[in-house]
C-alpha cells in the first residue's frame, strides 16, 4: 500500500492505537506486533513477496546466530560469504537476470553468433533492494564484531521488515535500529508530533511537488523530439524536483511514521539542493545508501588510502556499482559514472570536505559565490538525472543533443494532453519556488518543518498545517507511484 | 498520548471541515452559474461516446450539435443532458448512442475507475446528487477522494478565471488517420480468434441509459437509439446477440437507427469502430438530408431511414 492511500491512511492508526494501547504491555507483545503489520504491509502488495523477506530473515538471522559460536576464522567467512551470496543472489535473479542475459547476447551478436534465450518473466518484488541491503548490514557487522548476533527471532524480524522503511528506506544499519526493538518503546508526546509533522512535510514533497512535476516531466521526456531545448531543460529540472520530493518525501513520510512508534530513524536526505560541490551533495542525498557502500565497498576496497589510481578505481567502482544498484539498465551505469567523473577532481585535489557546514549558516541569504556554487552543483546533477530517467541510452543522447541547439534560449512550453495548446507550466513553476523557498528557511533542521516548533502559539502552527493541508487538496497531482519502488 | 490523540482528532476535524467547504463552496457556486447553452437553432441533440463524436459532423447538419465525448459512460451523459435540456428549451430530439460495447462491463470501469474518474468527475460533480456521488464512492473510494480534491481545485480555477462553460466543441471527428493503419487492423482482426461472447453487462450504465431516456421523454423531447457505423471486423461485434436481444427487450418502444451497416468503404474509416473526418462528412451529409425530409423523424421514421439507408451509394456524396 503506498503512503499516501486511502488504505495507509486506514492501516496506520489501527496499528497505531494497537500498538499503545493493546501491544503497550510488554515489549515481545510490541515488536510482534510491528511483525504482523510490517507482513500485512508488504504483503499487500503480493503475497509472495513474504516469502522472500521471510528467506532472506531466517538466512541472515541464523546467521548471526552461527557467527556468535564460530571462532574459526575460515567458518566465518563462509557464513559470511553465505549470506551475501544468498542476499545478492536473490537481489541478481530478480532484479538483473534479463539485463545480463540480454547484454550476453547483445555481446555474441556482435561475433555474428546469434543466440536465443528465455528471458525471466517476473515481477521485481517491492523494496527488495532495500530490505536486502539492511540484512546485509547485520551480517557483515556480526563477522566485523561490531555488533552482537542477536537471540530474539521476533526484534530481529522485526528490524528487518520494520514497514515505515521496508520499502524505500532509509536503509538501516543494524547497529542503530536493532538496539531499538531490545527496549520498551513509552509513548513520547514532542517526538510523536514531530513525527506527525515530518509525515505532513512528507506528502506534502510527495503529492504537491513529486507528483505534479511528474505530469510534466513525462510528457516531456516521453516526446522529447518534439520540443524545444529550453522545454528539455525545464524538463531535466522538474524531473530533479520530482525524483528529490517523490524520494525525500518518502523519507520523510518513513521517518515520522517510525518516530509514532517510538523509534528514530536516521536523516535519509539533508537538504542536497544546497550543496555546493558534488561531494557535499553525496553527503546530503540518499545518505543511506552512500553512507552503506562507503562502509562496506568503499572501505574495504581501500577507500582514499593509496595512489591516484587506486582512488580512481574505487571511487569509479563505488559509483558505478550504486548506479547499477537503482536499475539493470546502463542508463543507471552511465549516470553512476558520470558522478564519479564529476568528484574525482574533488577527492584528487583534496576538496571534496571543503563545504561541511550548513550553506549560508545563521544568514538569510547565500553570497554570491554560494549561490553560484549551489547553482553549478545543480545543474551538474541535472544533467546527469537526464541519464537516470531516460528509458535507455539513445534515448538520453538524444535528449541531451536536441537540449543544446539552437532552441535553448527559447522560452519553454509543453502541449497540454487535453487541449494540445502550448502552455508554460506557471503553476508548478510557482509551487516548486514555493517549496524551494521552505527548504532554504528550514535547512539547519532535520527537515524543513522541524523549526515549527519554536513558534509559541498552536494557532500559527496549526494554520500553517492547515494551509499545507488544503495545498495538498488543491494541488493534489495526478497518483504516481514512488520511483523508488521500482528499485 | 490522550492529549496527542484529542488534539489529532480536533485537527482532523477541522481538516475535514475545510476539505468539505473546499468541495462543497465551489460546486453550489457554480451550479447557478454552469453555461450549457448551445447555438440558438439547435433543434437536435447528439449524446454518446467516442463513436458518435467521430461519426457525425454537425457543421454538415443543420439545427443538429454533436456534443457527444470521448470515453463518456452514460453515467456523465445523464448529468450532462439534465443541464444542456434545462438551458436549451428549443431541443426537440435527443439522439442517444447505443452501441455494443456500451452494454459490455468495461462501462463500468469508464464509470468509476481511476483513469476515468480523473477526468470525468471533476467536470460533473457540481452537478451530481448524493446517490450519485454515493455510487462512485461505494465502487472506488480512493479514486472518489482523489477526485474531489482534484474536482474541487478545477472549481476554483474555474471560478478564478470565469471560465463556466461546459459545452467542448467536438474535435474528434476531425481525425484523419494512416490509412495504412486501417488495413493492418483488418488483417490483426482477420487472423484474431472470434472473441468469447462477453454475457456481462453493465448494469450501471444501462440504468444511466434508462434515467436518460426517462429524462428526455419527461422533459417532452422524442429520443432516438443511434448506432454510427462499425467496421465488419470490429471485434466489438461479437456480443451482437446479447446486444439485439436487450434492445428489442428494454428499448423496444423508441426509434432506433442503425448506422452500423452504413455503405461505406475502408476509405471513411479511422479504425474498426470510429470514422474519419471523410467518412463522417459522407454520414453527416446523408444524415442532414434525411433530418430534412418530412419523412424523417415522423412516428415511424425507422423504416423510412432503414429503405434511404439502403438506396444509398458512396457515389452521390
Amino acid at each position: 500500500m503506498l503512503f499516501n492511500s486511502i488504505d495507509f491512511a486506514v492501516f496506520l492508526p489501527i496499528v497505531f492505537i494497537l500498538y499503545w494501547f493493546v501491544a503497550n504491555k510488554n515489549l515481545s507483545l510490541q515488536n510482534a506486533l510491528i511483525v504482523a503489520a510490517s507482513y500485512l504491509f508488504y504483503g499487500w502488495w503480493d503475497w509472495r513477496f513474504l516469502i522472500l523477506i521471510l528467506s532472506s530473515t531466517l538466512i541472515d538471522y541464523f546467521v548471526g546466530r552461527g557467527l556468535a559460536t564460530q571462532e574459526d576464522k575460515f567458518r566465518r567467512k563462509v557464513l559470511l560469504w553465505t549470506s551475501i551470496f544468498i542476499n545478492l543472489g536473490v537481489l541478481a535473479v530478480f532484479k538483473y537476470f534479463n539485463f545480463f542475459i540480454d547484454n550476453f547476447i547483445s555481446a555474441f551478436s556482435l561475433f555474428g553468433v546469434e543466440m536465443k534465450a528465455n528471458s525471466l518473466n517476473i515481477i521485481l518484488p517491492v523494496g527488495i533492494s532495500f530490505y536486502t541491503f539492511q540484512t546485509l548490514s547485520y551480517s557483515i557487522d556480526v563477522y566485523r564484531r561490531k555488533l552482537k548476533p542477536t537471540k530474539d527471532f521476533i526484534a530481529f524480524s522485526a528490524f528487518v521488515s520494520f514497514f515505515p522503511q521496508l520499502v524505500a528506506g532509509p536503509i538501516e544499519r543494524a547497529s542503530n535500529l536493532l538496539p531499538q526493538f531490545y527496549a520498551k518503546r513509552n509513548f513520547d508526546y514532542s517526538r510523536a508530533v514531530d513525527g506527525m509533522r515530518q509525515i505532513l512535510w512528507g506528502l506534502f514533497k510527495k503529492i504537491v511537488i513529486a507528483d505534479n512535476c511528474a505530469e510534466y516531466a513525462n510528457i516531456i521526456f516521453n516526446n522529447s523530439a518534439d520540443y524545444s531545448g529550453s522545454t528539455l531543460v525545464l524538463g531535466a529540472v522538474l524531473f530533479a524536483f520530482q525524483i528529490y520530493g517523490d524520494f525525500s518525501g518518502y523519507s520523510d513520510i518513513a521517518i515520522g511514521t517510525s518516530r509514532l512508534f517510538g523509534f528514530d530513524l536516521k536523516q535519509n536526505f539533508n537538504f542536497p539542493y544546497f550543496s555546493r560541490d558534488i561531494a557535499e551533495f553525496w553527503r546530503r542525498w540518499h545518505i543511506s545508501l552512500s553512507t552503506w557502500f562507503r562502509d562496506y565497498v568503499y572501505i574495504p576496497l581501500g577507500g582514499s588510502r593509496g595512489g591516484i589510481w587506486m582512488k580512481v578505481r574505487n571511487t569509479f567502482i563505488i559509483f558505478i556499482i550504486s548506479g547499477f544498484w537503482h536499475g539493470a539498465n546502463w542508463t543507471f551505469i552511465v549516470w553512476g559514472a558520470l558522478n564519479a567523473v564529476y568528484f574525482l577532481p574533488l577527492l584528487l585535489s583534496n576538496n571534496n570536505r571543503v563545504n561541511i557546514d550548513t550553506v549560508a549558516k545563521g544568514k538569510y541569504l547565500p553570497s554570491i559565490k554560494d549561490l553560484g556554487l549551489i547553482l553549478l552543483t545543480f545543474s551538474l546533477t541535472v544533467f546527469a538525472w537526464i541519464f537516470f530517467r531516460a528509458d535507455n541510452m539513445e534515448h538520453a543522447i538524444s535528449y541531451i543533443s536536441s537540449m543544446y541547439s539552437s532552441t535553448l534560449f527559447s522560452l519553454p512550453y509543453i502541449f497540454e494532453p487535453q487541449t494540445g495548446l502550448q502552455i508554460i507550466p506557471k503553476t508548478i513553476l510557482v509551487l516548486v519556488a514555493f517549496f524551494v523557498f521552505i527548504e532554504w528557511i528550514g535547512r539547519d533542521g532535520q527537515f524543513a518543518l522541524s523549526g515549527i516548533v519554536n513558534l509559541k502559539k498552536r494557532a500559527f502552527r496549526w494554520s500553517i498545517y492547515l494551509t499545507l493541508c488544503v495545498m495538498i487538496i488543491l494541488f493534489h497531482g495526478k497518483q504516481q507511484e514512488f520511483i523508488y519502488f521500482q528499485f | 498520548m490522550r492529549h496527542f490523540l484529542k488534539l489529532t482528532l480536533l485537527f482532523s476535524l477541522l481538516l475535514l471541515v475545510v476539505a468539505a467547504l473546499l468541495v462543497e463552496v465551489p460546486e453550489h457556486y457554480l451550479s447557478g452559474k454552469a453555461d450549457f447553452k448551445l447555438p440558438a437553432n439547435t433543434k437536435h441533440i447528439v449524446v454518446g461516446h467516442s463513436h458518435s463524436e467521430c461519426a457525425i459532423d454537425d457543421s454538415f447538419i443543420e439545427d443538429l450539435t454533436n456534443v457527444s465525448e470521448s470515453g463518456e459512460a452514460y453515467f456523465y451523459t445523464y448529468l450532462k443532458t439534465r443541464e444542456i435540456l434545462k438551458q436549451n428549451p428549443s431541443i426537440e430530439t435527443v439522439f442517444i448512442e447505443f452501441t455494443n460495447n456500451q452494454i459490455a462491463p468495461i462501462m463500468d470501469d469508464w464509470t468509476w475507475d481511476d483513469e476515468h474518474l480523473n477526468h470525468w468527475y471533476p467536470k460533473y460533480s457540481t452537478f451530481m446528487g448524493v446517490k450519485d456521488k454515493f455510487l462512485i464512492a461505494s465502487n472506488n473510494f480512493s479514486g472518489y477522494v482523489s477526485s474531489n480534491s482534484l474536482s474541487s481545485s478545477e472549481n476554483i480555477k474555474r471560478i478564478l478565471t470565469k471560465n463556466h462553460e461546459y459545452i467542448n466543441p467536438v474535435r474528434a471527428n476531425k481525425l484523419w488517420g494512416d490509412p495504412h493503419l486501417l488495413d493492418s487492423l483488418i488483417i490483426d482482426a482477420t487472423k484474431k480468434k472470434k472473441t468469447k461472447k462477453n454475457a456481462g453487462l453493465s448494469n450501471v450504465n444501462l440504468t444511466y441509459l434508462n434515467k436518460l431516456i426517462q429524462l428526455c421523454k419527461k422533459e417532452g423531447k422524442r429520443v432516438i437509439l443511434i448506432r454510427s457505423p462499425l467496421h465488419e471486423k470490429y471485434q466489438g461485434l461479437s456480443n451482437e446477440s446479447i446486444y439485439q436481444k436487450l434492445r428489442k427487450n428494454r428499448f423496444s418502444d423508441l426509434e432506433y437507427y442503425d448506422f452500423s451497416k452504413f455503405p461505406l468503404d475502408n476509405s471513411n474509416f479511422y479504425d474498426l469502430e470510429h470514422l474519419n473526418e471523410k467518412g463522417a462528412r459522407t454520414l453527416s451529409k446523408w444524415f442532414d438530408e434525411i433530418l430534412n425530409d418530412t419523412n424523417a423523424l415522423q412516428s415511424d421514421s425507422e423504416e423510412f431511414v432503414k429503405s434511404e439507408m439502403l438506396k444509398f451509394t458512396e457515389v452521390d456524396n
